[in-house]
């Protein structure tokens, strides 16, 4: 039998991704055409600009006004066990205004210390999805009213919340100005074919009816084409159309322990053809359910410590949690963060031979869609590529438009869901190694530690559902990374799937035991939550050694399993105990992860 | 009065058979199987949902533990649209599709089960309530989601049984009441009717209508909201009940703001439902309304501030619907206040303790009027009202229930959680997984009710006794608006708050007949006492469609999602109302102009 160690030889060398040639492979944006040709663009233009001549003959006035129409076009249909649940179509567009009154030093939507109400609400509007001016411009004036009587009242109250509390130790003021851009997309067509697709996700749950313990299975095939219009008082008139098509499938059952035992598998391509044939997700659904079965049987494993290996997807997340929130601009500067990062640019953070870059223009590696692209951010800002850390050397952080000491403009990574405020977000990860090593190389490396510290085993991190982070100082600066696959590596080489743990740690002392990478990459895409929403990332890693972790118990239902066996069944047949994994699968494909910075 | 056109009694007017009943309760644990056994429609969703529930009644069972002494499903199906649009531009749709199961599992006796419970645990398990259905009738499928449905509201049973043991064993309970009732099985099968889910047509509709709004820059914001919703409901239960039930629901939702010249935000509705599209008003009959609505908010900006007032009210038309809905038919509903885990909570509850079930057998109305809700009444065409249904949602079938006669107070409606003195339901459970008590169709008639001219001279008499300059006719009251209104609702049962939603249109009423518009106005201190003192009412009535709120704490809060009702009540004259203007500061009217009047 095949160890999944061993598997990970068949994935595909890492690829230099920071190279020109990864750089030209733009995006799958639509092709564009002139500012002036777009109804829609005119019509926000022309009330934008009125707005800014009403409001300046006001006492307070404004000084910068950006009106953003998102429209969702999505498709969706679910399944479960073979049979269609729902569907689902919609068309949604919806405004946002960033309305600023004040300046770029000092505006309303300064962050308030010592409580009171937040420097910024969350705001949002339906408006007509149809190109209609007057429609448009009605709304446009009825909000842009009402946004302007809260941002003054907002600027009353920062004002004084700035005189009664003690000096601010990053003086940045609250906004950047940003070059002007002109840029229109044609909207993308969604491409919704109902009937297929129903038979798509009929056809992925199918394989979990065969087996008596799997108490849950859904699949959803979900079709999102966001159409963003955006225009600011810098000048910037731009219209981009991003479509994402994404399948999840997961399924549960439970341990006789009542421990609730998830498996779950993500794809994300920009196109529906982009996502893997129908055999191919069968027979990642064939696995799941073997996964499933096999992790009925595997043992718990006890709160331990020592080293492991993180594959790919795993340290995609790792590297997401710990740094890369951590590494969000506005989270330097205010006072309740923990600021992990702040005073280390010039300093050596991770081994020499780890560099990472965020790159939102970066369309596609090792053969994957990457979710994390873009071409403006929320803020109207290019998207551009930001090297963070260089040789190990901290350089710089993901900025919004907000300035940071030392870094007074946005570097394109202000983002946000609908109806909130824009902050400095992940776009793609990608971590460069120099000198990697074989898969083999860094099994082998692992055993050696295990050896040298006569330890009973060490833990390889598979396949993960996601994590979460808290980088605030109310609570310990920790990160939770949640596997889902995990074994028990022992001296002699052999591995034992076992179940019951997470993965956790503090970043600093994380980041000093990272020794060694393997040669291979993954890409995890996922959704990433903070305060400015859901946004879609990447993550782009090779498997990484990692000397010393910690796991702890992970919290478990005390529900029993059914008490009855499923119909038509008198009895629950139990499975032979121990491993029965198919091993055949190529694992390069995607997972979602739920990213929360609490 | 003008009743005749009401048809009361039989269920033949539903066009639906009304298949075998069973007799009387079979012992402990009724074999499902046999009793549905030919009885219901042979549907492979039937037999899924007849099946699992054999097996279930038969079989499930944790070692010593109780097993299940009533099990019911609920199965929703939905497909429906709902089209907004905004001044002649569609403003986006959803078009859907599912299938929903709501199971219910009840050990230990009808005496006392795991239900009328409050607790920490029903956040908790809140999951296992309803569960997504395969929406192709696949058996085998079916039964495996029925079936692990069922093992998870078991669990949970079990678990909140023995929670609620603990909580009482300490008590000594004061009032003795069932957790469930005991009720006839109940079988019927209504027949399908034409469906409604018609994108194109609701998109369209949305569009025209918000196209009126387009010449009418005095109204800052508008929508037009259409949605148009299939829904079936399937039920089976180890009693022997079973039913289908159709419900096409056609809704029209034009909500318009605007702010008056003082700064004050004025905001109000024009809704329309139907059962199909051939019984919603036409289109120009629809125009005509969101014509009246935006002429009645031009008329309400220019009106001058409300002064206080305290003296003879004359409600009307909607008003006085909108009145009953707001205040009375909350309190004609037997709340069934639940046990709670945690004694905090002890006081909260009780402030949500209706009081008129204290009053039974006592006078809460004026004598001449009396009040009944009947599910199956019908309109002059023969057609069911809005609020009219053959069967609830727990199997109970619909029949009219006199509440309030000649005054004196009767009964209250109920569910099957039995209130003190009121064991048995009266067929009030809607809403599904929410199930909800709720009024269907409330009707208030009058013995000896006047002309409308021989009750506008009444209240003139009493404004001249009084000697007020003026009298007081209220005709509109503003339109529920959703979040808001829950809370409203809430602080009002809590006995904080106007428990009536602002006045959209009042009139003072003087001697020579002239009357004058107030500006928007609130009733501060209005509640159902002041329904003893009815001076007089109209012999005709006015009947209107509008949803009441949910009355048990259970039940969540009311929102616009709940079910319909009607109110068939006559104008009702009031001896001593205090009318305001509502307190607060008002916004400061818009710094530009409207785009539209800016450009003309």
């Amino acid at each position: 039998m095949k160890r999944p160690l061993d598997r990970a030889r068949e994935r595909s060398p890492q690829r230099a991704f920071a190279g020109p040639a990864l750089l030209a492979a733009l995006l799958a944006g639509g092709a564009l055409e002139p500012a002036a040709a777009d109804e829609t663009l005119r019509a926000m233009a022309a009330e934008l600009s009125r707005s800014v001549e009403v409001f300046a003959e006001q006492p307070t006035p404004v000084y910068h006004l950006s009106y953003e129409l998102t429209q969702d076009d999505a498709a969706s249909a679910t399944a479960s066990f073979g049979t269609v649940t729902a569907w689902n179509e919609r068309r949604s567009r919806v405004l946002d205004i960033d309305l600023r009154v004040g300046d770029y030093a000092l505006d309303n939507t300064h962050p308030m210390r010592g409580g009171g109400r937040l420097g910024f609400g969350s705001f949002a509007a339906e408006v007509p999805s149809e190109a209609d001016a007057d429609a448009l411009r009605s709304l446009l004036w009825y909000w842009t009213d009402k946004r302007y009587k809260q941002a003054i009242e907002q600027f009353t109250m920062v004002k004084t919340n700035v005189q009664v509390k003690v000096e601010e130790e990053d003086t940045t003021g609250d906004f950047s100005p940003a070059p002007a851009e002109q840029a229109v997309e044609k909207t993308v067509p969604l491409t919704f074919d109902r009937a297929a697709w129903e038979r798509k996700v009929a056809a992925y749950t199918a394989p979990f009816g065969a087996s008596p313990h799997v108490y849950a299975a859904s699949a959803s095939l979900t079709g999102n084409i966001e159409t963003r219009w955006y225009v600011d008082t810098d000048g910037s008139r731009v219209k981009v159309s991003q479509p994402h098509y994404r399948l999840a499938i997961t399924a549960s059952t439970k341990a006789d322990d009542g421990m609730r035992l998830p498996r779950f598998e993500t794809f994300f391509a920009f196109t529906p053809e982009g996502l893997p044939s129908d055999s191919e997700v069968i027979a990642v659904a064939k696995d799941m359910v073997a996964d499933l079965e096999a992790l009925r049987a595997a043992p718990l494993v006890e709160p331990y410590t020592g080293p492991a290996i993180l594959s790919g997807r795993a340290s995609g997340v790792f590297f997401h949690e710990i740094l890369g929130h951590r590494l969000e601009g506005h989270r330097q500067k205010l006072a309740t963060e923990g600021q992990t990062f702040k005073k280390m640019v010039g300093e050596q953070v991770l081994p020499e031979t780890f560099s990472v870059a965020f790159d939102p223009t970066v369309s596609r590696v090792a053969e994957t869609d990457l979710a994390g692209t873009y071409r403006f951010d929320n803020q109207g800002v290019k998207a551009r590529r930001v090297p963070v850390i260089e040789q190990g050397v901290l350089k710089r952080f993901l900025m919004s438009r907000r300035p940071i000491e030392g870094f007074p403009r946005s570097n394109g990574h202000g983002r946000k869901n609908i109806g909130l405020q824009p902050v400095a977000r992940q776009s793609n990860l990608l971590v460069q190694v120099q000198a990697p090593v074989s898969s083999a190389a860094l099994k082998a490396q692992l055993l050696a530690l295990l050896e040298a510290e006569g330890l009973p085993f060490g833990l390889y991190f598979e396949d993960i559902r996601g994590g979460f982070t808290t980088t605030g100082r109310g609570m310990p600066n920790a990160f939770n990374v949640e596997p889902v696959m995990v074994y028990r590596v022992f001296p002699d080489g052999r591995e034992e799937l076992v179940r019951g743990v997470d993965l956790i740690g503090t970043p600093l002392t994380s980041f000093s035991k990272i020794t060694a990478a393997s040669d291979e990459v993954s890409v995890f895409n996922g959704l990433c939550g903070a305060e400015s929403g859901m946004v879609p990332v990447a993550a782009v890693s090779p498997a990484i050694l990692v000397s010393q972790i910690e796991v702890q118990k992970k919290g478990k239902s005390q529900e029993r399993t059914p008490v009855l066996g499923p119909p038509g069944q008198d009895a629950v047949s139990v499975a032979p105990a121990g491993l029965t994994r198919q091993t055949s699968r190529v694992r390069d494909w995607r997972a979602g992860f739920e990213v929360s910075s609490r | 009065m003008n009743r005749s056109g009401r048809w009361r009694g039989g269920r033949v007017a539903w066009g639906a058979a009304l298949l075998a009943l069973g007799t009387g309760h079979a012992a402990a644990a009724p074999a499902a199987g046999e009793a549905t056994a030919g009885a219901v429609p042979e549907t492979v969703l039937f037999k899924a949902l007849g099946d699992e529930l054999a097996r279930t009644m038969e079989r499930l069972r944790i070692d010593d533990a109780e097993a299940p002494y009533f099990v019911s499903y609920r199965v929703t199906e939905v497909a429906g649209v709902s089209a907004n649009a905004s001044m002649g531009a569609s403003a986006g749709h959803n078009r859907f599709r599912g299938r929903r199961l709501a199971t219910e599992v009840r050990v230990g006796s009808h005496q006392l089960d795991n239900t009328n419970f409050f607790s920490n645990q029903l956040f908790r398990f809140a999951a296992p309530r309803e569960r997504a259905l395969p929406l192709s009738d696949d058996y085998e499928n079916l039964r495996r989601h029925i079936w692990l449905a069922t093992d998870a509201a078991y669990k949970q049973a079990l678990s909140l049984l023995a929670s609620k043991k603990a909580a009482l064993q300490n008590k000594k309970q004061l009032e003795e009441v069932a957790d469930f009732s005991e009720e006839e099985p109940f079988r019927i099968i209504g027949a399908r009717p034409p469906a409604v889910a018609d994108a194109a047509r609701a998109i369209g509709l949305a569009r025209e209508l918000s196209a009126l709004f387009r010449d009418e820059p005095s109204v800052f914001l508008s929508n037009v909201r259409v949605e148009a919703v299939d829904a079936t409901i399937t039920y089976l239960n180890s009693e022997g009940s079973a039913f289908v039930r159709h419900e096409p629901l056609i809704s029209v939702t034009v909500t318009a703001n605007t702010q008056s010249e003082d700064g004050t935000e004025l905001h109000d509705a024009a809704t329309a439902d139907a059962r199909s599209w051939k019984a919603l008003p036409a289109v120009d009959h629809l125009a005509a309304q969101v014509r009246t609505l935006i002429e009645n908010l031009a008329v309400r900006r220019a009106a001058p501030r409300a002064e206080r007032y305290t003296g003879p009210v004359l409600f009307e038309g909607q008003a006085v619907a909108e009145l009953v809905a707001q205040v009375l038919a909350p309190r004609l509903l037997a709340v069934r206040l639940p046990v709670p885990d945690n004694p905090m909570f002890e006081p909260m509850l009780e402030q949500l303790r209706n009081p008129f079930m204290d009053k039974l057998g006592a006078r809460v109305l004026d004598r001449s009027l009396s009040v009944t809700d009947d599910p199956t009444a019908v309109d002059e065409n023969g057609a069911p009202l809005l609020g009219s249904y053959p069967v609830d949602d727990e199997a109970v079938p619909a029949r009219p229930t006199p509440i309030i006669e000649n005054g004196i107070l009767k009964t209250l409606l109920t569910t099957r959680a039995p209130a003190p003195d009121l064991p048995n339901s009266t067929g009030n459970s809607r809403g599904g997984a929410n199930a909800t008590l709720t009024p269907s169709n409330l009707i208030i008639t009058a013995k000896d009710g006047l002309s409308s001219e021989d009750l506008r001279a009444e209240l003139m008499a009493l404004v001249e006794e009084r000697g007020l300059p003026h009298g007081l006719i209220v005709r509109r009251v503003e339109a529920a608006r959703g979040g808001a209104d829950a809370m409203r609702y809430m602080m009002a049962q809590a006995g904080q708050g106007t428990r009536v939603r602002p006045l959209a249109l009042a009139y003072k009423v003087f001697a020579d007949g002239r009357e004058e518009v107030v500006g928007r106005a609130t009733l501060p201190t209005f509640d159902e006492a002041q329904f003893k003192d009815i001076v007089a009412a109209s012999a005709t009535g006015t009947r209107h469609v509008t949803r009441v709120a949910a009355a048990s704490p259970l039940a969540g809060f009311p929102g616009a999602a709940g079910p319909l009702s009607t109110i068939d009540t006559p104008a009702l004259l009031f001896e001593d109302v205090t009318v305001r203007a509502p307190t607060g500061n008002v916004p400061k009217p818009p710094v530009a102009p409207h785009p539209l009047a800016a450009s003309r």
